[in-house]
């Protein structure tokens, strides 16, 4: 799974925009004189179109710019710019089948492949397989996933020759996920993640431990008003290893993101800009 | 199920992606650990690398480290070319998340290996990372480079293409002298092309090193470097600095031939053209256009001095163009005349009244009384004087 995938960029604050989008709406509550009704009404969809990568010092690094469809539903392309040089250093190509990515193919500044990601789906829009291609088209790693009606039970990892390499699998608790089991190729625990919750229901604590169940690392978030404000690292001592802070636009989109180490230098620095889509939804209401 | 997953697509926007970190970054540095052939390093590098997890940077900066100790075990066949590919995944994986910890590794690939694409990408990661500490180093690297190849001349432009590229990125002025250099070395097209682009970036100001070429070089890169100077970022005080210092040398300097003295007198035309365009009024201007005006190449370089006098203005430039006036008013009398002078004449009246300068005054009234000129310059004069207080 590659978290900086075109098909991930999509991944955001699902939340957040589900509650801006949705808020304004009344609730159906149970009033037997009144009638089910519905009406079409739009909404503003941020759609990222820039990314922006800035040095220490506030100077632009790397920009990508992404390219969809004229419906900007599908996006179709991401272009990494560098610094002076006036063509891409990196494409991300996307092969979309009915407006899903079937595949992402990644090519160099030199224009030649670098390489081929490709992805399967189930009927829900979940991931079934995947499978990463070098440049000369051998299979360097492929994953696998089961999914019970709701959740992800299972990765399973496999090296370029389909041996087994890794194992994990989901707990849930409530309809949250709060176990990660992680396992070898030949089923030999190699670490878990606990994930541990606030009383709103959002994540208030993830721990990483070894094997013996010892506590290597984890990530402590704060929120404001339902959102990702800061995420720490720390060590098991507590010591800080790394923060990300986030800002928002009104309409819940990542606006910029700082990571900073243990003595708040800046490591690394990004913004993020958008455009709007109007989506059509139907909005239930009682009348 | 499926209305719902409707539903949520409708509202999903497209958006940068919030970064809990996950448990493919430590099943794959777990895999990557219990690797054991270079081709199952390189897979669960490929993994992690795509992951896009900062927090992968260390475990990618060991596995560089790792690489480059065990170099011998990997000389030959299918391990050779994965090692390559792997350093170079690694490199840029180490440059894009600007991980500075793996400085020491990146210039380590510069020294320690011979791929000239994977010695590249370490050196534009070493730019990416701001490794300052390796300026110099690349800067020599580079210069010694734009003298002239090695016996593998692609294989010492690629690297050449990297040290620009890192030192474009280092945006620091000891950059500067060896990518101008690369400008016009001995490279393809396209690294000479990413040299000129790059020296725009490297310097805010780069006066320094562009009065050291303007004084040291030759006539033909005196010129590109006064281009540099004018397109540059610098305060316009400093850029007017270098570009009196290029007609300084440019007037000073003994040319061989003509073709020398043509070169010299197109740097001294820029240099001209660009104290116009910031409106210099500095003293030192004032000497160095009269010797323009006075020994220029051609009219061309003549009439810019004139206008760099006017638009100096300061008492000194109007006393030179009331002296350069009144030489040619009384040449006109004494029956020495000719197109070029004419030409001067009207130019530097009209340039005097830019000046709006009262030395000028007497000079324009004996143009004015002075019935030999043609009717242009007199109305020249006439409408000069209507501009002196």
């Amino acid at each position: 799974m590659r978290r900086n995938s075109l098909v991930s960029g999509f991944v955001l604050s699902l939340a957040a925009l589900l509650a801006v989008s949705c808020a304004g709406g009344p609730a159906p509550a149970a009033a037997p004189q009144k009638q089910r009704k519905e009406r079409l009404v739009t909404v503003q969809v941020p759609v990222l179109v820039k990314e922006t990568s800035y040095f220490a010092d506030g100077l632009v690094d790397e920009y990508a710019i992404y390219k969809y469809d004229s419906s900007l539903l599908s996006l179709l392309e991401k272009d990494s710019y560098d610094g002076s040089r006036p063509d891409p250093v990196e494409r991300v190509v996307s092969e979309l089948d009915n407006g899903r990515a079937k595949a992402e193919s990644t090519y160099g500044a030199d224009g030649k492949l670098r390489l081929r990601h490709e992805m399967t789906w189930d009927q829900e829009g979940r991931l079934l397989s995947e499978r990463t291609l070098d440049q000369k088209g051998n299979v360097q790693s492929s994953s696998t996933y089961v999914y019970d009606a709701g959740n992800r039970l299972e990765w399973k990892a496999f090296d370029g020759q389909g041996l087994l390499r890794a194992a994990t699998s989901y707990e849930y608790r409530d309809g949250r996920l709060v176990l990660v089991d992680m396992k070898d190729g030949a089923g030999k625990r190699t670490g878990s993640i606990a994930v541990e919750y606030d009383a709103a229901g959002l994540v208030a604590k993830r721990l990483y431990k070894a094997a013996d169940g010892k506590l290597q690392k984890y990530e402590v978030p704060t929120y404001s008003g339902g959102r990702l404000m800061t995420l720490e690292t720390r060590l098991a001592d507590g010591f800080l290893v790394s923060k990300v802070a986030y800002t928002y636009g009104d309409l819940g989109q990542v606006l910029s993101t700082v990571v900073t180490d243990a003595a708040g230098a800046v490591k690394d620095r990004r913004s993020f800009e958008y455009t709007i889509r109007q989506d059509q939804k139907t909005e239930v209401y009682w009348e | 199920m499926k209305r719902f997953m409707c539903l949520a697509l409708a509202f999903m926007a497209m958006a940068a992606p919030l970064a809990f970190s996950s448990e493919e970054t430590e099943v794959y540095r777990q895999i990557y650990k219990d690797a054991g052939s270079l081709q199952q390093k390189y897979s669960a590098v490929l993994s992690l690398v795509g992951l896009g997890d900062r927090s992968v940077a260390p475990i990618l900066s060991e596995a560089l480290d790792d690489l480059l100790q065990r170099q011998s075990s990997y000389s030959a066949g299918t391990d050779k070319e994965i090692y390559a590919d792997m350093v170079k995944v690694l490199c840029r994986a180490l440059g894009d998340y600007k991980y500075d910890d793996s400085a020491a590794s990146l210039w380590a690939v510069v020294q320690q290996l011979r791929d000239p694409l994977a010695r590249a990408e370490a050196l534009i990661s070493l730019g990416k990372v701001h490794a300052v500490d390796y300026v110099d180093r690349i800067a020599i690297m580079l210069r010694d480079l734009d003298i002239a190849p090695g016996p593998d001349k692609l294989a010492d432009e690629q690297v050449a293409y990297g040290c620009i590229l890192a030192l474009e990125k280092f945006r620091d002025v000891r950059g500067f002298m060896p990518v101008f250099y690369a400008t016009d070395a001995w490279y393809t097209q396209r690294v000479r092309d990413q040299a000129e682009r790059s020296l725009a970036n490297i310097a805010a100001d780069p006066t320094d090193p562009i009065m050291e070429l303007l004084r040291k070089e030759s006539a033909a890169r005196k010129l590109l470097a006064l281009r540099y100077n004018a397109s540059s970022k610098a305060p316009v005080e400093r850029k007017v600095e270098a570009a009196l210092l290029a007609l300084d040398v440019a007037e000073t300097a003994g040319p061989r031939d003509k073709t020398e003295a043509k070169a010299l007198s197109e740097v001294r035309k820029l240099a001209l053209r660009s104290l116009i365009a910031w409106r210099s009024t500095r003293a030192e201007g004032v000497p160095l256009a009269v010797f323009a005006y006075s020994n220029g190449f051609d009219d061309e370089e003549r009439l810019l001095a004139l206008q760099s006098l006017g638009v100096n203005a300061t008492d000194a430039a109007a006393t030179a163009l009331r002296d350069i006036i009144l030489r040619l008013d009384a040449d006109q009398k004494a029956g020495i005349t000719d197109d070029t002078r004419n030409r001067m004449a009207k130019a530097a009246i009209e340039n005097g009244a830019l000046t709006k300068n009262h030395i000028l005054w007497a000079a324009l009234m004996a143009v004015s009384s002075n019935e030999k000129w043609s009717g242009g310059i007199l109305l020249a004069a006439q409408t000069a004087l209507k501009e002196i207080p």
